[in-house]
């Protein structure tokens, strides 16, 4: 049960990222694409469920970190700059609760930037495909949660923010861009040797690929893996909460970890 | 709460022992100045009793009973911090709305503590448009919000107009009347020497000295300066010169004009004062007794420490 001082932190880290320009700017970019694809779904000949879907999930996928990512970089080394850190920590909180109320209190900024985008897509799709992009809803949650977590992450391990936003954009490129191709030069380096099960256990370790895989899973049906032989390495719903979780639950432990072990060594 | 102490508090960063068991009792209704050069243990010593830092020996003990620094404690503490730079997304108000939230204060309370500091009529700017010394008066209005038990105030004068310092003194006098303690931490000894009742002096992790301003005065046995000013009359000027010099073997003596300037140990200038009335009383225009500053005795202890 999180203390009095850690509630009001949830309200008044809304308030204030919902303030901040940059969050409102990604957000109506993410409108605007999400928006855009959907009018270019539209007016092609194919099926607007064949478009419009994988479309958003390829957006979101790039853009869902991004924000996760800049709503968390500065959660712990914003504060520590500004000296805010230690009148916070002079209060009646935990450290994990200021952890977890910074989380709470950016994430509703960043769901709502979400569902912004997943909404205004839907809006503009006809019904039955409108309603069908609701599945994109809980994995882009999910997907923006993982990343916020690790921004917290990263805030927490630094001592400056100009090192916090250096990081963010590395992980970005390293984790959206870098990573499956990382994967791919594995394969080619090693001639194919390996594991089909660990080329697959390495993509869905990554939140963006088991974003993508959950995504394809979801619009292309159940049977879409089995054409490529392939869905003996789909994680199940069980293991893809477990991945989800230990993502968020794993980073945000860590950033607890390391504002106890500051208070050692500052 | 009648009083709080560090007992034999050791910290160390590494190989830097930043404090080497220093034992100190605060007691309430006081307000006590901690001062010392840069890398003394001023912060350490603040930061441990907020509970930021972990002591590696010794603990804290409120009225004679060992504690640790939890939410409990935490809750009786009000913290300005030096320097703080608040969000400049939001406005005064939203800004100690939060304060006052995490704190259970009502808006009652936040009205009277932004008439108090002066942000009335600002509370509801962005804190992007305030001042240095606005933002100053904003983050001692949060400190002193939920009327604290014990009101720690680092570097506090820092950036305060004329206007901020009055609030300060006001919160300083209140808290004092109030039986509540005030621990200060501070560069600024000569504006904070006539409103601090305790001086503690750090040097290097240790305490060199921590007494009130009377006790340390006479611990530090700084001369007193005397100025005579003396009527025009070479010779009695001359004579009376020549009667104190005859009294008091190793007076220094500087003459200026008509000025006489005399630096002596303070248990003397009693004699000093009978000497010169009984010899040259006529010639005298007027007196003036300077006492050593707070910022000498501060640099003497520390040197002869």
């Amino acid at each position: 049960m999180m203390g009095k001082v850690a509630r009001a932190l949830v309200w008044h880290e809304f308030l204030e990222r919902s303030r901040d320009r940059w969050i409102l700017v990604l957000t109506l970019l993410f409108v605007l694409l999400s928006s855009g694809i959907t009018l270019y779904g539209k007016a092609g000949d194919m099926s607007q469920g064949e478009v419009v879907g994988p479309s958003l999930v390829t957006l979101s996928s790039l853009l869902i970190p991004l924000v996760g990512l800049l709503l968390g970089f500065d959660a712990v080394v914003g504060e520590r700059e500004r000296r805010t850190l230690n009148l916070l920590l002079s209060m009646p909180i935990h450290r994990w609760e200021l952890i977890l109320a910074k989380f709470m209190g950016r994430f509703i900024p960043l769901a709502f930037a979400i569902l912004a985008g997943i909404f205004a897509a839907s809006f503009m799709m006809e019904d039955d495909y409108g309603t069908g992009l609701n599945r994109l809803i809980i994995p882009s949650l999910l997907l923006g949660a993982s990343f916020l977590a690790l921004g917290i992450l990263v805030s927490s391990v630094v001592l400056r923010q100009a090192t916090a936003s250096s990081l963010l954009i590395t992980i970005w490129f390293l984790l959206v861009f870098f990573y499956d191709l990382g994967i791919l030069g594995a394969l080619v380096v090693t001639d194919g040797a390996l594991p089909d099960s660990l080329c697959a256990g390495l993509v869905v370790a990554n939140p963006v690929g088991l974003y993508r895989i959950v995504m394809i899973q979801r619009f292309g049906g159940d049977d879409f893996f089995s054409g490529f032989g392939m869905d003996a390495y789909i994680p199940g719903p069980g293991v893809e909460a477990i991945i989800w979780l230990g993502w968020i639950v794993g980073a945000l432990l860590m950033s607890v970890f390391f504002l106890h072990l500051k208070r050692e060594r500052t | 709460m009648n009083n709080i102490a560090f007992h034999q508090i050791t910290k160390n960063f590494g190989r830097l022992r930043a404090l080497d068991e220093v034992s100190l009792t605060l007691n309430s209704a006081r307000a006590v100045l901690l001062a010392g050069p840069n890398g003394a243990g001023k912060s350490t010593l603040i930061n441990i009793l907020l509970g930021l830092y972990l002591p590696d020996g010794g603990g804290i003990h409120v009225d004679g009973l060992r504690m640790p620094i939890d939410n409990k404690l935490k809750a009786r503490m009000g913290y300005l911090p030096e320097s703080v730079a608040f969000s400049e997304n939001l406005s005064g108000w939203a800004m100690m709305s939060f304060f006052a939230r995490a704190r259970g204060i009502g808006r009652q309370r936040m009205h009277v503590v932004m008439d108090r500091i002066g942000l009335s009529q600002a509370a509801r700017r962005s804190i992007s448009g305030y001042s240095k010394g606005m933002r100053q008066r904003l983050a001692l209005g949060i400190s002193v919000l939920h009327e604290p038990e014990v009101l720690i105030l680092d570097e506090p004068t820092s950036g305060l107009d004329q206007e901020g310092l009055s609030v300060l003194w006001s919160v300083i006098d209140e808290w004092r009347e109030k039986g509540r303690l005030t621990l200060i931490s501070s560069h600024d000894l000569g504006i904070l020497e006539k409103r601090v009742d305790e001086f503690c002096i750090l040097r290097a992790g240790s305490v060199v000295a921590c007494d009130d301003p009377p006790a340390l005065r006479r611990q530090a046995c700084l001369p007193v300066k005397v100025r005579f000013t003396l009527k025009e009359d070479s010779s009695g000027q001359a004579n009376f010169i020549e009667g104190l010099r005859d009294r008091f073997q190793s007076l220094q003596i500087e003459q200026n004009g008509n000025s006489i300037r005399i630096e002596l140990e303070p248990e003397r200038i009693v004699d000093l004062m009978a000497s010169a009335f009984s010899n040259g009383h006529p010639l005298i225009e007027s007196m003036r007794v300077t006492e050593p500053e707070m910022e000498d005795i501060y640099e003497h202890l520390l040197m002869s420490a």
